[in-house]
């Protein structure tokens, strides 16, 4: 099966407001695929209506090939579904609360000991399981949200936000604990507002604006759609002027911007049938120049979301 | 610090303005007076004083119904600001405490004193009806609104106190008894009566009936009613508002140390730890969570059991100690309490079996699990059901005393006499207990309140209604016949709170699945 999810010409409406109107994609099996788009856009209403809370009013939705109204049983089976807010009892501890939600999947005892000391090592809480879940910061209850959804082993995550209100260091463990996820053979299908935050994660991406699709298909093929122009931020030890000019000196350069603040930090644009990184990098060295790092510029990929998505405040 | 406090005050009563409900009880109210007034022409006709009949009716019926909303309302007149986390802001405007405490209570006194006022017209009628004088109209009136005065801030205090609503009206609802409720019974178990004839009162008979005198429920009864002549002069106007100033003082004096940041939260548990106080959850996992996290579980059931045990003791211990009681009275407030214990639980846990999920936006994991929901529901049911052990334990202790004391079948009632008030009673409790439930799926607070008005007005207007039954028919028909007539009536009043319960629970799995889809 390639396929995990396949949703046709979905829509949906609140009274007479229309989140989501005539969406189509997929998402393909064993794969991280993020759900970008600002807020109002759609992405709770769609995954809601994955997670079987809400019907689909119009469209068809299949999930490993079953359509999720007619067997919404074996689709929540499937399924582990993370809301975009805590949902937790929090007058339980972690384990009363894991051992719950594996009672409620109809795990039996020894199953449950087995899952849940699992799902502890993976989100390496295994020593807080007798804490309240009420006295755990953010991010611990975050992992605790990621425990409940792996307790009955499901083959496809949907994960509404779960890096906001993160710091950046719980956000890094967690997209950690997602590739991990991943090389256990499990299919995530997370949303986010911000396109960056995903960049690295994903394999493909599906950008929603106002309840209609912008883009889907691979985040490779996201950055590379964006015209013949590439970004780069190169940074250097200190500000060295003579790189620069070498830089700036390169056929099919288009900029060389050196950070206002921190003159080490250098940000590129160039056309890509031109010029390669390489020759760059090149360039950069052969000048003297000690380099730290050299990226894409995730300030470029901003600009690709914004680009994609309209200006103004969502309803 | 008058202009905030007046800023504070005006938002109130906009906000109040815009809340449909006050107006609908409002127009209720008076509806409700016309009913009465209309009723009255042709059932009290007879009666020498038809005014007064009336006037006592409408001032017992408004003081039941003013002590159930005012409890609703002016104890959450703080908590609200607490629960919604907005009182530390309004701490930090210009707004001392003295205007906070002034302008969010003095609001709902007012809404309060209007939903009086307005009735005051209407039952002027009474005059005209005869039997009773404008004098004894507006003392009524003037009792009601003390007695409202005293509601507010005595609700306004605890709400001051306590974190959550449901806490302030808890101990509201005690303080009540404790200076209503209590010392009347102590004072009519342990032959108060007699205090007048006794030369010398203990202080705390002494105590004990100057509570009774200043219970504004005697009061009414004593002024709509003076021929009854309760022993004791009752004047509930000057207590009334003197308890409720104490109260607005205290409020006022304390509600810096219960208004910071860290009284309002809830302190985390730190270092928040268990190792495994529960046993592992059942099969049935949800009716384990329901039955574990809402009442305690099995230690929860223990305690509660001794706790009420022991009240109980003590309490008819104390009776006993003055006037002698028999088996059959030991056994029949056993059995009493046990119900009454069993109403306040069944109000209470109605209104947390759905609510609380729905608050703490739990219900939409709930409702993914691969599971139907009519298991959710009746697990959930069941996990609550197991809760009302101690109350049937209770319950079985008082009739097993009954039956075991002598002179039973002296007051055994003929079954078929009881049965239909008993259907009656059993389909008003499960018709409180599904609107209740449905009302927690419904509105974000005040279910079990708005639940509570409605088996109000439903007890007022079926017994009205059995009223005028009684008084037109029972000239035409004998005895035993009358006796029949109204089993009717009442198997027909249950049949049609049985429909309504049903209707409402055939509702309940739609507003849950919308619920949990709006988490
Ligand atoms: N329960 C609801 N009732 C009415 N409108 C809603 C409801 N939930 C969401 N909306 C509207 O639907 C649109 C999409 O919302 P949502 O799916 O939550 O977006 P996102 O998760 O991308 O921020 C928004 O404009 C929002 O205002
Ligand atoms: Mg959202």
């Amino acid at each position: 099966m390639d396929h995990v999810i396949d949703i046709r010409n979905l829509r949906h409406a609140y009274k007479n407001h229309v989140a989501v109107q005539d969406i189509t994609f997929t998402v393909a099996a064993r794969s991280i695929h993020g759900f970008v788009g600002p807020n109002g856009a759609g992405k709770t209403t769609t995954l809601k209506i994955l997670a079987t809370l809400l019907k689909p009013q119009n469209g068809r939705i299949g999930i490993f090939g079953q359509d999720i109204v007619g067997m919404r049983n074996f689709v929540r089976r499937k399924i582990g579904y993370m809301p975009d807010h805590f949902s937790m009892y929090r007058q339980m501890t972690v384990f009363e609360y894991l051992d719950f939600f594996g009672a409620a999947y109809g795990l039996g005892q020894l199953q449950r000991d087995k899952v849940i000391a699992d799902v502890l090592a993976l989100t390496d809480m295994a020593g807080r399981k007798d804490d309240f879940i009420q006295g755990l910061s953010r991010g611990m209850q975050q992992r605790v949200s990621l425990a409940r959804v792996l307790v009955h082993d499901p083959e496809l995550l949907l994960l509404d936000e779960p890096a906001s209100g993160l710091d950046p260091r719980a956000r890094i463990e967690l997209m950690e604990i997602l590739q991990e996820l991943r090389r256990l053979g499990k299919t995530i299908f997370i949303s986010s507002h911000i396109l960056s935050e995903l960049a690295e994660l994903c394999d493909a991406v599906t950008i929603l604006d106002r309840g209609t699709v912008k883009y889907t298909g691979s985040m490779r093929g996201l950055i590379a759609s964006d015209g013949a122009e590439s970004a780069c931020l190169l940074t250097l030890t200190a500000g060295h002027p003579p790189a620069l000019d070498a830089l700036r000196a390169l056929p099919g350069i288009k900029t060389v911007t050196p950070g206002a603040e921190s003159p080490a930090e250098i940000a590129l644009t160039f056309e890509k049938e031109h010029l390669s990184p390489n020759a760059i990098l090149t360039a950069a060295i052969s000048a003297g120049a000690q380099v730290v790092s050299f990226t894409e510029d995730v300030k470029h990929l901003n600009q690709a979301f914004m680009d994609l998505t309209e200006p103004g405040v969502r309803t | 610090m008058i202009r905030p406090t007046l800023a504070l005050f005006v938002r109130a009563l906009r906000e109040d303005n815009r809340a449909k409900f006050p107006t609908i009880i409002r127009t209720v109210a008076v509806l409700f007076l016309l009913l009465l007034v209309w009723m009255n022409e042709s059932d009290f006709a007879h009666n020498t004083a038809p005014g007064l009949a009336l006037l006592t009716m409408i001032a017992m019926v408004n003081f039941f119904g003013l002590t159930i909303t005012g409890i609703g309302m002016f104890c959450s007149a703080i908590t609200e600001e607490k629960e919604d986390g907005t009182l530390s802001l309004l701490r930090m405007t210009r707004l001392n405490p003295l205007a906070i405490v002034l302008g969010k209570s003095t609001a709902r006194l007012t809404s309060g004193l209007l939903f009086i006022a307005v009735q005051i017209p209407f039952t002027v009628l009474c005059i005209a009806l005869g039997g009773t004088s404008f004098a004894q109209i507006f003392k009524v009136y003037a009792i009601l609104g003390a007695y409202l005065f005293f509601l507010c801030n005595l609700g306004l205090l605890w709400s001051v106190l306590s974190r959550r609503t449901s806490r302030a009206v808890g101990m509201t609802l005690l303080t009540l008894a404790l200076i209503y409720v209590l010392p009347f019974i102590l004072y009519f178990s342990t032959g108060g009566f007699l205090f007048g004839m006794r030369a010398a009162l203990t202080p705390l008979q002494q105590l004990q009936s100057r509570l009774v005198g200043a219970n504004p429920f005697f009061d009414l009864i004593s002024t709509v009613v003076p021929f009854w002549g309760f022993p004791f002069a009752a004047d509930s106007i000057a207590p009334s508002l003197m308890g409720g100033l104490v109260c607005f003082l205290i409020a006022w004096a304390v509600f810096d140390r219960f208004s910071s940041e860290a009284a309002t939260t809830r302190s985390p548990r730190k270092p928040g730890s268990r190792k495994r106080r529960f046993p592992r959850p059942w099969r049935l996992a949800i009716a384990w969570k329901d039955f574990q996290f809402g009442l305690g579980g099995k230690r929860g059931i223990l305690i509660r059991l001794i706790i009420y045990a022991a009240l109980l003791a003590g309490i008819l211990g104390w009776i006993h100690h003055f006037n002698h009681l028999s088996q059959r009275d030991v056994g029949g407030a056993i059995s009493t309490v046990a119900v009454m214990i069993f109403s306040v639980e069944l109000g209470i846990l109605a209104s947390r079996i759905f609510g609380t999920e729905r608050k703490r936006k739990t219900l939409g994991s709930l409702y993914v699990l691969p599971s139907s929901t009519a298991s959710l529901i009746g697990q959930k049911i069941l996990g609550t059901v197991l809760t009302f052990i101690p109350c049937l334990v209770l319950w079985i202790a008082g009739q097993m005393i009954l039956d075991a004391s002598p002179h039973t079948e002296h007051f055994a009632l003929r079954w078929s006499e009881v049965s239909s008030a008993l259907a009656l009673a059993l389909s008003r409790y499960i018709v409180f207990a599904v609107l209740v439930a449905y009302l927690s799926l419904r509105m974000r607070k005040g279910a079990l309140l708005i639940g509570l008005l409605a088996i109000f007005l439903e007890l007022i207007i079926t017994n009205i209604v059995l009223f005028r039954f009684v008084f037109g028919r029972q000239i035409i028909l004998n005895g035993n016949d009358w006796q029949t007539a109204i089993s009717h009536l009442q198997l027909t009043v249950a049949a049609i709170l049985l429909v309504t319960s049903l209707v409402l629970a055939l509702l309940i799995p739609r507003r849950l699945a919308i619920c949990a889809a709006e988490d």
